[in-house]
């Protein structure tokens, strides 16, 4: 956007006529357009209607190093029109230094070096491994303020927690130093995904000048995670310290769990770590790690995305992308098989696919909305249950980042006004409440939205996106012909018709309590699980629906939804064919739920 | 700490926790739908000998293993903790013997290895010991200013003072013992960038010795590993003379490291890639391990090299610059200095002094009386 907008006013021309972009929520281009600037997914998105690209002469795919899902797809779409195209240009961007690979996938096209602009950067080691690395990483930082010249200082921690617990220590150490030692005055700022815009625009702030004149320089430190790695460029960075870790999001098709765990960072990333320190001029690294560590326990390249991700939506666009042969398809990096089956056994089972690995009219339907499969096919089927327009804002709501705001200074104060939106039968009935809420503020009293939204812990940012998310579904919607249809909320039926409809999508993230305890059982892979404690789910279900499964620290179910058995075999017997499943409690239960359905369905045919 | 003493969480491990059975059912739409498009178990996927398929790897295989990482510890610093084989010293002593190695020599090792020893406890139980900078040692000539120092200890002193700390370096006692007529006065560590100015002007001026004395880079690098060596032999008895003061030191690749920082930057600018030599390389390896597998090394290295070190000094110091250059070395942190963290550092401070004036000892320590 903000190129496009460079661009536009270097060519002297207006934005959105002869150079234009094009983002998840907003397109900016003109029949006049010559040049766009978009994202690879709108790309992508853009290809599923027009298998060839015959819209352009020239296709430049940039920051290829960081191999995004859509950034893959693109790559072997591109490989496989240009047989077709001749005409096409195609050029690929990246900063990587396996370039060779990227030669070698694209039949050995010429490879343009282009030297970059950076300066020298040195690396230091430590020469003995880390007895705790965020501690050692506060002291590295405190040190090159005490003694280095001047220069910002960039590090890199693996998540908020300890990213603001790393910041309090460094200031208080800081303040101190400057107290007693009369060193120049160190700005600490965080860095993280989830924080306020605001807040993020903090660290493009000058470097405190000294504090009296002719007094020690002053210096910022900014303590991020992996976004400042690649996404987002500082200057003034002279020192960088590198503990070597950083949290990867992984897929595990086993068991179907994403787990969001601490783990080494690759050599790669490593360099394009210490490259940030060379950016205005010459820079140090200081890494937290031996050289030994280096060459031996850190892989070469950072998994690209593809090996990380379930890929049901993937393979769902790859369809809709015209390609048949899922097994051939020429990826740079192929994923796993068992990956690749997972995501099409889910697609069958939500019958976005037929028996025999088409597209069924569903899964045409499905793959025309930005979302996962499980929660297009919700949204797809929620007229059924009369009740489109709740589950299209659930949708929404599942789609943005986490609403309920739980800082760490007042985790009390917000959990206490979550407890006012808690709906005793689940998370996802909260979320609506409480943008039920927000839209009722926002509608009486535009102007205090923000302010309320702060009162109440919420994030009035996500809020906000939610809200044009639903707009931009409702369009879909509309263009589809999916009924907006509610049921009367005096209506009893009216929650338990959302819970039903929610089933349509996610009969299979269900879970089911053991009967000692709190561990619940996931149905099919037989994991157990425990509920995230962020949950509002007070009344004891045993039976329960999640939207995600991730593994923290434990097995958790995160954003859960309490349902009853018999609505399973009601709403997806194929799933739950009782002649295949596995023997065991979860069948038992499901087996007394029907019997228990159908003597009650007896007695009223005998009562009428 | 023994085998058993590791975690003593128990973890209940399910049926199957890696749900095999799914993976082994061969009646899954997706494995059906694999098949009948030709995949066969324990194949890629992606297209047929794919140009670039020689750079799949396991992960293109199966799914990422992943494990969970609930602890603080560094990278690499469990796997060394498993590395530490005891037992083993003494038997490389018998091997030494066997191999006809003298009695003194043995016994020369084993002395060592238990500096090494006591060095690191005296470093976890205290804490390190910091020094300012004094002046610099270039090749032979000590470049000498007003800013000889010693040692500012305080082996205990506030935390704040913690990062300027470990920076100082032995290097200048080595430099010292050479000029040998050294004042002692303290110094602040501001210091530092004055220095490496000076060494910078020192470091061109042996660039352009190094113009007119050309040896085989060969040999100058060997020799510039001996005198490496014995630079840090020096250090080491410099360490013990001061253990014997029952004060601790920052580790002996501190003064190597603050040398190499020195020369990097003066060098940087004219060397560009990092070009890993094998000089250095060998040095950071024997850093690494300050255990007595070092020490070996370093004596025996030394009485072979010895006759290479007797070329003139010039050419090593150029060397040194040469191949240094560009290679990364370490200049930061040291090793981890375990203290408690940075909870009370004040308080703990004034409790310290305190408990030390009680202390007819420590008294006497702090005041540096033999008694």
């Amino acid at each position: 956007m903000s190129v496009a907008q460079r661009v536009a006013d270097e060519m002297d021309v207006t934005l959105g006529e002869e150079v234009g972009y094009s983002i998840r929520f907003e397109d900016k281009t003109t029949p006049k357009t010559m040049l766009k600037y978009m994202t690879d997914g709108m790309l992508l998105r853009e290809a599923m209607h027009d298998h060839e690209m015959s819209r352009y002469s020239c296709i430049i795919l940039d920051e290829a190093h960081e191999r995004t899902l859509a950034t893959d797809i693109l790559m072997a779409l591109l490989k496989q029109i240009a047989e077709r195209r001749p005409d096409l240009k195609i050029i690929i961007m990246s900063a990587t230094l396996d370039a060779q690979k990227f030669q070698k996938y694209f039949n050995d096209a010429p490879l343009l070096a282009v030297p970059g602009r950076t300066h020298p950067v040195e690396i230091f080691y430590t020469p003995e491994p880390e007895r705790d690395y965020v501690e050692a990483a506060i002291r590295t930082v405190l040190q090159i303020h005490a003694s280095e010249p001047e220069g910002d200082i960039l590090l890199f921690l693996t998540g908020e927690d300890e990213i603001e617990d790393a910041c309090r220590k460094i200031a208080l150490e800081a303040e101190e130093l400057t107290r007693e030692m009369d060193a120049g005055p160190l700005a600490i700022y965080p860095l993280y995904g989830t924080l306020p815009p605001h807040q993020q625009q903090r660290i493009f702030d000058k470097a405190p000048g000294p504090l009296r004149k002719g007094g020690q320089p002053g210096r910022k430190c900014i303590v991020s995670t992996n976004i400042a790695e690649t996404s987002l460029t500082i200057d003034g960075i002279v020192y960088v310290v590198d503990p070597g870790f950083s949290k990867q999001k992984i897929y595990n098709p086993r068991i179907r769990v994403e787990s969001l765990l601490v783990s080494p960072i690759s050599k790669a990333s490593a360099q394009q770590r210490a490259g940030r320190a060379g950016r205005t001029k010459p820079g140090k690294c200081f890494r937290l790690y031996t050289e030994k560590a280096f060459k031996k326990e850190l892989i070469e390249q950072t998994y690209p995305e593809i090996l990380r991700s379930n890929l049901a939506n993937t393979v769902l666009e790859l369809k809709k992308l015209g390609v048949e042969d899922l097994v051939h398809f020429d990826l740079m990096d192929p994923p796993a098989p068992e990956t690749m089956m997972r995501a099409l056994e889910e697609l069958n089972y939500l019958a976005c696919l037929d028996d025999d690995g088409e597209l069924t009219t569903l899964g045409g339907l499905a793959s025309e909305f930005p979302l996962d499969p499980a929660l297009a096919v919700m949204l797809i089927s929620s007229p059924e249950f009369y009740c489109s327009n709740e589950i299209l804002s659930i949708t929404s709501l599942l789609s943005v980042p986490q609403i309920f705001v739980r800082p760490a200074s007042s985790r009390k104060r917000a959990d206490e006004m979550k407890a006012l939106f808690a709906h005793p039968d689940g998370d996802h009935l909260t979320l609506l409440n409480a943008y039920h809420a927000y839209k009722g503020q926002e509608t009486s009293d535009p102007s205090s939205a923000k302010q309320w939204c702060h009162e109440h812990f919420l994030s009035y940012r996500h809020l906000s996106s939610a809200d044009s998310v639903r707009a931009q579904l409702k369009r879909i919607m509309e263009t589809h012909g999916l009924d907006l249809i509610s049921t009367p909320f005096e209506d009893k039926n009216y929650y338990t018709n959302i819970r039903r409809a929610m089933l349509a999508g996610f009969f299979m993230q269900v879970a089911m309590k053991e009967s000692s305890g709190k561990v619940y059982r996931t149905v099919k892979d037989e994991q157990a699980v425990l509920i995230h404690p962020s949950t509002v789910l007070r009344t004891e279900y045993d039976w329960v629906l999640y939207n995600e499964f991730v593994l923290t620290s434990k097995q958790y179910i995160r954003t859960c939804t309490g349902i009853r058995p018999e609505w399973l075999l009601e709403i997806a017997p194929v799933y739950f064919d009782m002649d295949t499943l596995e023997d065991g409690d979860i069948k038992r239960s499901l087996a007394r739920a029907a019997e228990k359905k159908r003597r009650k369905e007896a007695m009223k045919k005998a009562s009428r | 700490m023994g085998l058993l003493a590791e975690s003593k969480s128990r973890k209940r491990i399910q049926n199957d926790p890696n749900n095999t059975r799914w993976t082994r059912d061969t009646t899954t739409f997706g494995q059906k739908m694999l098949r009948s498009q030709g995949w066969e178990p324990g194949q890629f996927l992606g297209a047929k000998n794919a140009a670039h398929s020689e750079y799949h790897t396991a992960a293109n295989a199966s799914y990422i293993r992943v494990s969970l990482k609930d602890d603080m510890k560094g990278l690499g610093y469990s796997k060394s903790k498993e590395d530490e084989v005891t037992g083993l010293d003494v038997f490389s002593d018998l091997l030494s013997r066997l191999n006809g190695k003298s009695e003194a020599e043995v016994e020369e090792k084993v002395q060592a290895r238990l500096q090494v020893k006591m060095h690191q406890y005296v470093e976890q139980k205290w804490g390190p010991m910091r020094f300012v900078r004094g002046g610099l040692l270039v090749g032979d000539n000590m470049q000498e200013e007003d800013d000889s120092s010693d040692d500012s200890e305080s082996s205990t002193a506030a935390d704040d003072k913690i990062p300027a700390a470990t920076k100082e370096s032995k290097k200048e006692k080595s430099k010292k013992r050479k000029a040998a007529s050294l004042k002692d006065d303290d110094e602040l560590s501001a210091d530092d960038e004055d220095d490496e100015k000076k060494k910078k002007k020192q470091r061109k001026e042996e660039r352009r010795a190094k113009k007119l004395a050309k040896s085989g880079s060969n040999e100058s690098s060997d020799s510039e590993k001996a005198k490496k060596k014995k630079e840090k032999k020096e250090k080491k008895e410099k360490k013990k003379s001061k253990k014997d003061k029952a004060l601790t030191e920052e580790e002996g690749d501190e003064d190597a490291m603050e040398l190499d920082n020195a020369l990097n930057n003066s060098s940087s600018a004219s060397n560009g890639g990092p070009e890993k030599s094998k000089s250095s390389k060998k040095e950071k390896k024997d850093k690494k391990d300050k255990k007595e597998k070092k020490d070996k090394k370093d004596k025996d290295k030394k009485k072979r090299k010895k006759s290479d070190t007797s070329d003139t000094e010039m050419p090593d110091a150029s060397s040194a610059v040469a191949s240094r250059s560009g290679t990364a070395t370490p200049v930061t942190t040291g090793t981890s200095t375990p203290r408690g963290g940075f909870v009370t550092p004040r308080s703990r401070f004034i409790a310290q002094k305190r408990a030390a004036f009680m202390d007819a000892q420590a008294l006497n320590q702090i005041f540096m009386v033999k008694a």
